[in-house]
């Protein structure tokens, strides 16, 4: 029996997450594509040219019928029977998909999962990764919601994947409502995509801002993250937060500056190339966990380090 | 508005947490049990409402062992008006828990069931949407603002990227995210008052089929290598050149 992959979505628009959720799919077998959503043709379309699916299914919105998350789950909880695996890239629309089709259905989705092992096992973080639980599926379909990061993107290929359309099965059951998304309309590459993210923590309370760690990121063009200690202490947005109940990141470098390193930030960013910490405190937890780390005042360090970057790129040195 | 409050104990998340050596156990460094932050979150909205008067009853609901009894007067101390035990002997699985919400929310009229976007340990995040799907109640999930208009709710909820904005007709089923309020702190007359009141049990109904997977053991994380301490900025930022990630 085949895999169905749900394709992912940020702020109404295709993500590159569904093509790790597609090379997880490829580890069980034959792989199917479902685009749901008002944005289905866009999500068909950006899947098209990904390797390795046999269909993709685009679930064609009805004038008279939401595509809401809830008449979603219910169209896929009716295809379910013919799928041996249902998976997704981990994001705020496929879990909600897929956690309400576990609802309908009565079996549990699998969230956090980080390696697909044989005889239908895998492995899930628990406890902001301090652990990994091995889990044994006993019924099918199983659905699994993976660490996007935990997978590399399928490859891409010159034959596109034929697009079906798919009528939505009708629905009674009263439905939320999407009023509209606001996004972060900031100057700086968003945490999902960047291939640098400079993060701040509760270091920089004394300086009332995080204007060190936004001038560093701007030098290195970088995103800007925060632990959640920084949100809770109103210096930083909370769509910057990184970690267990944040944003999951996997840059080529993570530089972190003036944050111990709790376990629940450190969640977020265990799968990073390359991690950079400056902390004025020996004992914080970040410099076991650093790849590289300085002992320093941030205050002085961020701004020598800006310097650096700003005047290499000039080709000055 | 009669709202069913989901809550569950955890391991205090500040502690660090250990596989055993056999990986057939986790190891907690403490015994003491807090109640889950993201729970902290629904309940404190829950309580707002009612003393705003547009709710009439808040009832706090636990499925798990007799131990959880602390947290369900910890629950009563916030201010619930009623604490229910569904006990179980093992950890449940979350279509366990889903079903146990739903099954209450129905037998005692709830119309709205708040619950914490995710458990701190297992870190599964789904008990929300598979109660609502149980239902067939609309769902808003990660929810940091809530509106209230002509018996609707309006929310706000965190999605990558910004924030998402949906209208849900009552019954539903929110899981309430960071910045929807700020917890308040328990006071010690509520916790002595809480004393006399009981916990209800609720016996938990036979689920129709098995669950879809088990637990088998646990394994470490995967560790980064040893890192290095440099003793300059310019160190540093030699360092990066020469790995090539600047």
């Amino acid at each position: 029996m085949k895999t169905l992959v749900l394709a992912s979505d940020q702020l109404g628009l295709p993500s590159e997450r569904t093509a790790r959720a597609i090379t997880a799919a490829q580890q069980l077998g034959r792989t199917d594509l479902l685009a749901a959503g008002h944005n289905s043709r866009e999500k068909a379309l950006a899947a098209h040219y990904f390797a390795g699916v046999e269909t993709i299914w685009r679930l064609v919105p009805k004038p008279t019928l939401p595509a809401s998350i809830e008449s979603i789950a219910l169209h896929i909880a009716r295809l379910a029977p013919q799928y041996r695996w249902i998976i997704a890239a981990q994001d705020r629309f496929t879990l909600d998909v897929m956690a309400r089709v576990g609802g309908l259905l009565g079996l549990a989705p699998l969230t956090q999962v980080h390696a697909i092992l044989p005889n239908d096992q895998v492995s899930r973080m628990i406890h902001a990764g301090q652990a990994l639980a091995k889990v044994q599926l006993k019924q099918f379909p199983a659905l699994l919601s993976i660490r996007p990061t935990a997978f590399p993107p399928a490859a891409i290929t010159a034959n596109p994947t034929p697009i079906v359309d798919m009528e939505y099965n009708e629905t009674t059951q009263p439905t939320s409502d999407h009023l509209g998304y606001h996004s972060l309309t900031h100057q700086r590459p968003d945490l999902a995509d960047a291939k640098i993210v400079v993060a701040g923590g509760l270091g920089l309370e004394t300086a009332g801002s995080f204007q060190a760690v936004e001038e560093l990121a701007d030098h290195l063009g970088a995103a800007v993250g925060a632990t959640r200690g920084a949100v809770d202490a109103g210096l930083a947005a909370s769509e910057l937060q990184i970690g267990q109940t944040g944003r999951i990141i996997a840059p080529k470098l993570y530089v972190g500056m003036g944050l111990s390193g709790a376990i629940q930030h450190v969640a977020g960013i265990k799968d990073s190339e390359m991690i950079a910490a400056i902390n004025h405190d020996p004992a914080a937890p970040i410099h076991a966990i650093a790849d590289v780390s300085l002992v320093a005042d941030l205050f002085d360090a961020a701004p020598r380090l800006g310097h650096l970057i700003a005047t290499r790129s000039k080709g000055i040195c | 508005m009669k709202i069913l409050v989901g809550v569950k104990e955890v391991g205090d998340p500040a502690i660090p947490v250990h596989v055993g050596s056999a990986g057939e156990t986790l190891e907690y460094a403490t015994e003491a049990g807090v109640i889950n932050p993201f729970d902290e979150i629904a309940l404190e909205e829950a309580i707002l409402l009612k003393e705003r008067k547009l709710a009439s009853e808040v009832v706090a609901i636990a499925v798990g062992p007799e131990a959880w009894q602390g947290t369900l007067r910890t629950a009563l101390a916030l201010g619930a008006d009623r604490a229910v035990l569904v006990p179980v002997e093992k950890p449940a699985n979350p279509v366990t828990v889903a079903r146990a919400l739903a099954n209450y929310a129905r037998s005692s009229n709830c119309n709205l069931i708040l619950l914490g976007r995710q458990g701190v340990d297992m870190d599964h995040g789904v008990t929300a949407a598979m109660t609502a799907g149980i239902l067939g109640w609309p769902q808003a999930t990660c929810v940091s603002q809530i509106a209230w208009q002509d018996g609707c709710a309006l929310v706000t909820r965190e999605v990558e990227g910004g924030q998402e904005r949906l209208k849900l007709p009552l019954p539903a089923v929110i899981s309430c995210d960071l910045g929807l309020n700020t917890p308040r702190h328990v006071s010690l007359p509520n916790i002595m008052k809480t004393r006399s009141k009981a916990i209800e049990h609720c016996p938990l109904e036979a689920d129709p089929s098995p669950p879809a997977w088990q637990i088998i053991g646990y394994l470490a994380p995967p560790q980064r290598p040893l890192g290095q301490r440099v003793s300059s900025v310019d160190a540093l930022f030699d360092h990066l050149v020469r790995a090539g990630v600047l």
